[in-house]
């Protein structure tokens, strides 16, 4: 599926990677990452700028860290991984596993220049985890599978190496890298399409996603959740899908690529269970929180469905999300469909829907739009209703190519009876007649329509302030110079206390 | 849908089929249909959430069989579980039965969070909380989790569950069959964890069943600790008895010395008394005639490292005209700097010298600076009557005159200070007592001499709830007079001190509780201030560790109408919760911090919380840290203060850069504050540059010209803080075994009242603590083959240098007048001189300094000449400690026992620090025993060189 296109990465590629030192230039770029995640992590207090680390937890450098070494990530060939595990990974350490999966047992090492203990473990997973996407890329799905599968065990040992209990704080640093492995995993086994590792992953992903709640570890909760609705859509299991979604929360702090996906998981669900209010407003925080300059594979799957949705909902899409760069092709055939759903021709609808189906159905939006039939047929009659204030019935069937007037006047009760129309049939005389037109500002209407668009701008508007970020003791200046020139203030003072002093005298 | 779901690999499993078969009748069916859900409620727990309240009534339904309703509940609680919803599971497990829940199956992740929530509701249902479950199942659960803890040898476990629960019996059970080992680990726990009183005097009286049980050798030092714990001193005292009367001598001896360290000399005399008269000599002295005291004024004396020119320079800066050297205020401030410098060194050459500039003192500086003589001889028993003799009032006067006495009470108030040092003689204590008594009858009319009287009875009788001497004070309160009125009311406070008087638990008489009602209603009727703040803090120490038998006192307190009541109440939460780190007392203190309308109120409870936390200090600059920034200076200066408090002598880098910004404060007193509590934090510091760039700093800014009285007064009073007591004395809270240490806390409390009255400061030396590590040897003599290892660089620990003697030489030089062409001409050779690399003697001198910089500085020192460098001799990484000497709490942590050594400790766990009774592993007779010397028997200050003299050979006969 396209929606999948890889956000964490791409969109962290934007982020500078110039803060290296000079010297490290030289070394390959993993391991010179893998060396600046040790000293972000053993080495942060020696830092200079200590007070920031002191500050912040490990699960955040190391989610940091991953932005920041992306780059390095994405051009990175299996023999480098193979290169950097060789060089960093201590094969009688902790990371002995990994070691043994990445390297060739033959390979010498050179000691000294392995890593320590503060972070051996998470360039382990994030090694394996580069190795497991290469595969991936390649497309040998067997291996990548196998090899994810030891990886996940790999890191759950270590996980619950370092907690007695499961409900105490394992090693938190890990959390953003197994995260990512169950996801790079949940993908492979989607790639090979078997009956039985779905049903084995599917357990395994259910109870990790249990001690994950348990663990607090945010990242691959929200991952596994994801990975999880996914699955369950992917098999059409929608009512399913729809009951984990009510029954289980998405943790509040998780990543905003995660809480993404999530959105358009339950924008997707909501949409096919009839509920396009829900499922629009979801639909378009996802596009809204989505990167704009990549993951365009993302937006182009989310913005297609909410295109329909909107159709759905009996409203037409500004034209220009048609026309964004990089999607116009893919979002061609929705124009069309908007097109006729506008026009309300239900001929060329149903043209250009048997002209597209093969595509639609790839895209999975087929269903939704063989619903959309109806609000055709509605379009025109609104249309018509504008036009004829009386209007006969076997007129409408001949206008909206409806097979006789009595499926008209079905078409048309229906309609009226939706609030589409304001008109009465006359069932003998076989006609339909429009009421006046009412004056909408003496209804309620205008009042809904401010209320859902100051709704819409308060709750933007405090995600913006939920989203601002403040560095630690900025106001600390401000506070000094609130306070500051007390030496003026001092020195008007000493004179009077001198004269005291003298009252003072011993 | 049907297009998409042509490319599904494997139909995804759903419980709809078996979730319908539920609504079945068929029982056959329904129960089909609860087994298949049950194995697969792991995955598909989203699904079967919806028929919940199905599977709910069927586990209620009676006319179903069994089986199936507890599958049914079972089901239901694993649902609950991933619903995240952990109580409800646990009712459902519980009705589940055995089969589907066993909480001692400890691997499974469902098991593990059904049991966390068992204990939580646990807890609650001891609170009388309400909670979901029935509590007599979970209390059955609870019970069966300690056995099966017990068990598997988990003992630990079942012990914390035990403790957690309050469970006394459990806790017997438990304990009835554990070492030594375990018994000391469960009393560490107990004062550790468990913060309500009264059950951990229970669960203590539960060890100390146990350890009675064990052999008397092993057991004796727990024995002893948790009896002490308990406030027992008849059981104490049996231990030692015991103790010393067999082999294990040496150890009694330890414990005696352990047991004085606490400070609370009521209860070592309680212990004393049951001691018999014979036998025990050596305990005795101990204990009660005062050997401890000897030992430390002897150690305080000889090993004082107290700098003379620190105080010749301040004197000399205070004269110079821009500097206010008029304002009695800071003449006061560098008298009681001067005390502080000397607290117990009994050195008081300085003063004798200038007599003079002392005698600038009159009125009330008078009084105090002749009771800072008692700080500077405090603990120096033997000579205190003959030393203050020219200031004591004369006898048999008859009346005495209302106006005057301030060098009489001062005298009264220094006979005090002097007998309060913990581990003087209590006979000795005892005779000035009655002889202060005396003074404080017949003074009533002079109010200076009778506040100094009181405050003297206050001291000698501390701690020892004598209700004739409360009868008398309350006499001098009664009187009404403001000033005396005060010292009685700290005063009748120091009598009862950690008594509890007045509570509902106390133990003392009735008589007790009239007396502390009668003080409250006092406090209600007069119109002063200060009667009212004297009574208010008298309260606060009656309650010393009461926790919470002290809580309707202070509630009380609290919700007065009276600041000053409020500001009492503060300093009793602090008082009562001392070093307990109680949760409740932290939120009420920070409360009030924030909250109440008068400064002195929330002053004193941002310093309370360091009496609280003293435990663990690095809670209190974490705490304070916002505190620091409020916009009330009065808040502000308590932060600072404690701060410094709880950070005393760690020189911790973060506290220091939290107070370094405080120092430009834009309020003078908040400058003071975080002047004293850098001075606080640098008490005993080795020399670096950061402290070196401090003591400049306190220099300058008494000479500084623009700055404000009560800033000064804080650089003075620093001078004298972080060189206190000869670099001898350190600001502790706490003894070695983890006790409160009484004077101390009462010290440092009453020091505080500075604020308000002057002549409190004199406090100060009843909160220091010597830090000197002595071994003795069974007679109590000083081994000096004996030494410690300390596994760190000589200089991480070492004194810090002695000022040299330069500002004559300056002034000199100033009185010369040099041409500019000569001035030229040296600054040239200066110059190449430099070049040369020839830097004069001075530079070798600095070399050992600069090593001991600090990780920030390494880098400059690198850049620093490289030739420079080769000279450096490179210091040892371990070093001996001599016997005795200082060893410091810091240093303590990097110093070990040598047991390869002739004489061994008795105990080799405990921490190298204070007294440490020797084991001698040899028999022959040893040449190099020093035995304790007084003060009195040594030569004053340095040794001088003998005279010269011409050395004839013996003649031949």
């Amino acid at each position: 599926m396209v929606e999948d296109t890889n956000m964490t990465d791409a969109v962290d590629t934007a982020e500078p990677v110039s803060t290296e030192k000079k010297e490290e230039i030289e070394l390959p770029p993993l391991e010179a990452a893998a060396r600046r995640l040790e000293r972000l992590l053993g080495g942060g207090l020696s830092d200079k700028d200590k007070m920031l680390d002191f500050y912040t937890n490990p699960v955040k450098v190391v989610r940091r860290w991953l932005g920041t070494s992306s780059g390095a990530a994405d051009q990175a060939t299996a023999e480098d991984v193979k290169a950097c595990a060789a060089k960093v990974l201590d094969p009688s350490g902790p990371c002995a596993g990994g070691y043994k999966l990445l390297v060739s047992a033959q390979q010498t090492q050179n000691e000294g220049s392995f890593l320590s203990m503060s972070s051996c473990r998470e360039v382990e997973s994030w090694l394996l985890s580069l190795a497991v996407r290469i595969l991936w890329k390649q497309g040998s799905f067997s291996e990548a599978l196998d090899l994810s599968n030891k990886a996940v065990d790999i890191m759950v040992s270590h996980m619950e190496e370092n907690s007695f209990h499961a409900s105490t704080a394992p090693a938190s640093s890990l959390f953003p890298l197994v995260a990512r492995m169950y996801r790079l995993r949940a993908l492979v086994a989607e790639s090979i399409n078997d009956a039985n590792t779905s049903t084995m992953l599917r357990q395994d992903m259910a109870h990790a996603y249990n001690m994950a709640t348990l663990r607090r570890d945010v990242d691959t909760q929200a991952t596994l959740l994801n990975c999880m609705l996914r699955d369950l859509l992917k098999n059409s299991q929608v009512e399913q899908a729809e009951k984990l979604l009510s029954n289980s929360t998405f943790p509040e702090t998780a990543s905003n690529n995660q809480l993404c996906r999530y959105l358009y998981y339950s924008g997707r669900i909501q949409a096919m269970r009839l509920e396009y209010t829900s499922s629009y407003s979801n639909l378009s925080q996802s596009l809204r929180k989505a990167p704009t300059n990549t993951g365009t594979g993302f937006r182009i799957a989310a913005q297609r469905l909410l295109i329909v949705v909107q159709l759905l909902m009996g409203e037409i899409p500004e034209r220009h999300v048609f026309f964004t760069t990089g999607m116009k092709q893919e979002m061609g055939p929705y124009l069309s469909i908007t097109q006729a759903v506008r026009c309300g021709d239900l001929a060329v609808f149903t043209k250009v829907i048997s002209e597209q189906s093969a595509r639609l159905q790839r895209d999975g939006t087929y269903t939704l739009i063989s619903r959309l039939a109806h609000q055709v047929v509605k379009a025109g009659l609104r249309k018509l209703h504008m036009s004829y204030s009386r209007l006969s019935l076997q007129d409408v069937a001949d206008r909206l190519g409806l097979p006789s007037a009595k499926s008209a006047e079905y078409v048309v009760a229906k309609a009226v009876r939706d609030g589409v129309l304001d008109a009465t049939i006359h069932h003998e005389e076989g006609y339909v007649q429009s009421h006046d037109l009412v004056d909408v500002y003496a209804t309620k209407e205008p009042t809904e329509a401010f209320h859902r668009r100051i709704a819409y701008c308060l709750t933007t508007h405090n995600d913006a302030v939920k989203g601002m970020r403040y560095p630690p003791d900025a106001y600390k200046k401000q506070l000094e110079a609130s306070r500051g020139n007390r030496r003026k203030r001092g020195e008007e003072k000493t004179d009077e206390e001198l004269e005291d002093e003298l009252d003072d005298e011993l | 849908m049907s297009v998409v779901a042509s490319n599904v690999s494997a139909p995804a499993p759903s419980a709809t089929g078996w979730m319908a078969l539920l609504q079945e009748d068929d029982l056959a069916l329904q129960t089909a249909a609860v087994s298949q859900l049950l194995t697969h409620v792991n995955t598909l727990w989203h699904q079967i959430a919806e028929c919940l309240p199905d599977l709910e009534s069927m586990a209620e339904n009676t006319e179903l069989p069994m089986e199936l309703r507890q599958a049914a509940a079972a089901v239901a609680s694993r649902v609950f579980f991933h619903l995240q919803e952990p109580q409800q599971a646990l009712r459902l497990a519980l009705e589940a039965g055995p089969q589907h829940f066993d909480p001692l199956e400890q691997h499974s992740p469902y098991v593990q969070r059904l049991v966390a929530a068992a204990l939580d509701s646990f807890l609650k249902v001891k609170q009388d909380e309400s909670v979901s479950v029935p509590k007599d199942q979970l209390q059955g659960m609870v019970y069966r989790l300690m056995d099966a803890s017990c068990q598997a040898g988990h003992f630990q476990h079942a012990l914390g569950i035990a403790l957690e629960a309050q469970e006394v019996e459990k806790l017997k059970e438990i304990l009835a069959s554990q070492d030594t080992a375990f018994l000391e680990y469960a009393w560490k726990t107990c004062v550790e964890n468990v913060t309500a009183k009264s059950f951990r005097q229970q669960a203590l009286q539960v060890v100390a069943d146990c350890l009675e049980k064990k052999p008397r050798t092993e057991a004796a030092y727990d024995l002893v600790v948790v009896y002490q714990l308990l406030n027992q001193p008849k059981a104490v005292a049996q231990t030692l008895v015991e103790l010393l009367g067999s082999d294990d001598k040496l150890l009694g001896l330890q414990l005696c010395f352990d047991l004085m360290d606490t400070g609370d000399q009521a209860f070592v005399e309680a212990v004393a008394a049951e001691i018999p008269q014979e036998g025990f000599d050596q305990a005795r002295k101990i204990l009660v005639d005062g050997f401890p005291g000897e030992m430390a004024l002897s150690f305080l004396h000889k090993h004082s490292h107290a700098d003379p020119l620190i105080m010749e320079n301040l004197k000399k800066a205070l004269e110079e005209r821009s500097s206010g050297s008029r304002s009695s205020v800071l003449h006061h401030a560098a008298v009681m700097t001067h005390s502080y410098l000397y607290t117990g060194t009994t050195n008081d050459s300085f003063l004798r010298k200038h007599l003079d500039w002392m005698k600038k003192a009159s009125n009330w500086a008078k009084f105090s600076a002749t009771a800072s003589l008692g700080v500077v001889h405090s603990g120096h028993i033997t000579e205190a009557m003959h030393l203050l003799q020219p200031y004591l009032p004369e006898e048999g006067q008859g009346e005495v005159s209302t106006a005057g006495g301030f060098a009489e009470g001062g005298s009264l108030y220094a006979l005090g200070l002097i007998h309060a040092q913990p581990g003087t003689s209590a006979a000795k204590r005892h005779e000035s007592l009655q002889y202060i008594r005396g003074h404080l009858r017949t003074s009533h009319a002079n109010e200076v001499q009778s506040h100094g009287a009181a405050l003297g009875v206050g001291l000698t009788a501390m701690g020892s709830a004598d209700l004739v001497i409360c009868k008398e004070l309350k006499e001098l309160l009664d009187t009404d007079s403001a000033v005396s009125g005060e010292a009685a009311g700290i005063s009748l406070g120091l009598v009862l001190v950690g008594t509890g008087a007045g509570n509902p638990n106390s133990k003392l008489s009735e008589e007790f509780s009239e007396l502390v009602a009668e003080l409250k209603n006092y406090a209600r009727e007069t119109q002063h201030e200060k009667i009212i703040r004297g009574i208010a803090m008298g309260l606060a120490l009656i309650n010393f560790g009461q926790e919470e038998n002290a809580d309707a006192c202070i509630e009380e307190m609290r919700s007065d109408r009276d600041p000053i009541m409020r500001y009492g109440a503060q300093y009793a939460l602090a008082m009562a919760y001392c070093g307990t780190g109680s949760n409740k007392a932290v939120r009420i203190l920070l409360h009030t911090a924030v909250s109440d309308v008068s400064d002195d109120v929330r002053m004193a409870a941002v310093l309370g919380l360091s009496f609280v936390l003293y435990k663990t200090p690095g809670r209190v600059p974490e705490l304070v840290k916002l505190l620091l920034e409020s916009f009330n200076p009065h808040v502000r200066y308590a932060s600072c203060m404690a701060v410094g408090i709880a950070m005393a002598g760690t020189g911790n880098p973060e506290s220091i850069a939290l107070l370094e910004p405080m120092l430009d404060d834009m309020t003078d007193y908040v400058r003071q504050g975080a002047l004293m509590g850098t001075a606080m934090i640098y008490m005993q510091c080795s020399d670096s540059k950061k402290t070196r760039a401090f003591r400049e700093k306190l220099f300058s800014i008494v000479g500084e010209k623009h700055q404000s009285t009560m800033t000064k007064m804080g650089a003075i009073m620093s001078i004298g803080i972080i060189d206190t007591g000869g670099r001898n004395c350190a600001l502790k809270l706490g003894s070695r075994l983890g006790f409160n240490k009484m004077t101390s806390a009462v010290g440092l409390c009453l020091w505080l009242q500075h604020w308000h009255w002057f002549p409190m400061m004199h406090f100060w030396s009843l909160a220091l603590t010597p830090t000197y590590t002595i071994g003795l040897n069974s007679n109590f003599q000083y081994p000096k083959k004996f030494s410690i290892v300390c596994k760190s660089k000589p200089s991480a620990f070492a004194y810090p240098k002695k000022m040299e003697e330069k500002k004559e030489e300056k002034k000199k030089r100033v009185e010369t007048v040099t041409l500019s062409t000569t001035a030229k001409e040296k600054a040239r050779l200066a110059r190449k001189r430099v070049k040369l690399g020839i830097y004069g003697e001075e530079m070798d001198v600095d070399a050992p300094k600069e090593e001991e910089i600090k990780e920030d500085d390494a880098k400059e020192e690198v850049v620093e000449n490289k030739a420079e460098a080769e000279r450096k001799v490179p210091q040892p990484s371990e070093f001996r400690v001599s016997n005795p000497s200082r060893i410091t709490a810091s240093q303590s942590l990097v110093c070990q026992y040598d047991l390869e050594q002739r004489y061994q400790p008795v105990r080799p766990t405990a921490t190298p620090m204070g007294v440490i009774i020797l084991k001698d592993t040899s028999t022959q007779e040893d040449d190099e025993l020093e035995t304790l010397r007084s003060p009195a028997d040594e030569p004053e200050g340095e040794t001088v060189p003998p005279e010269t003299f011409v050395w004839t050979p013996p003649q031949p006969k």
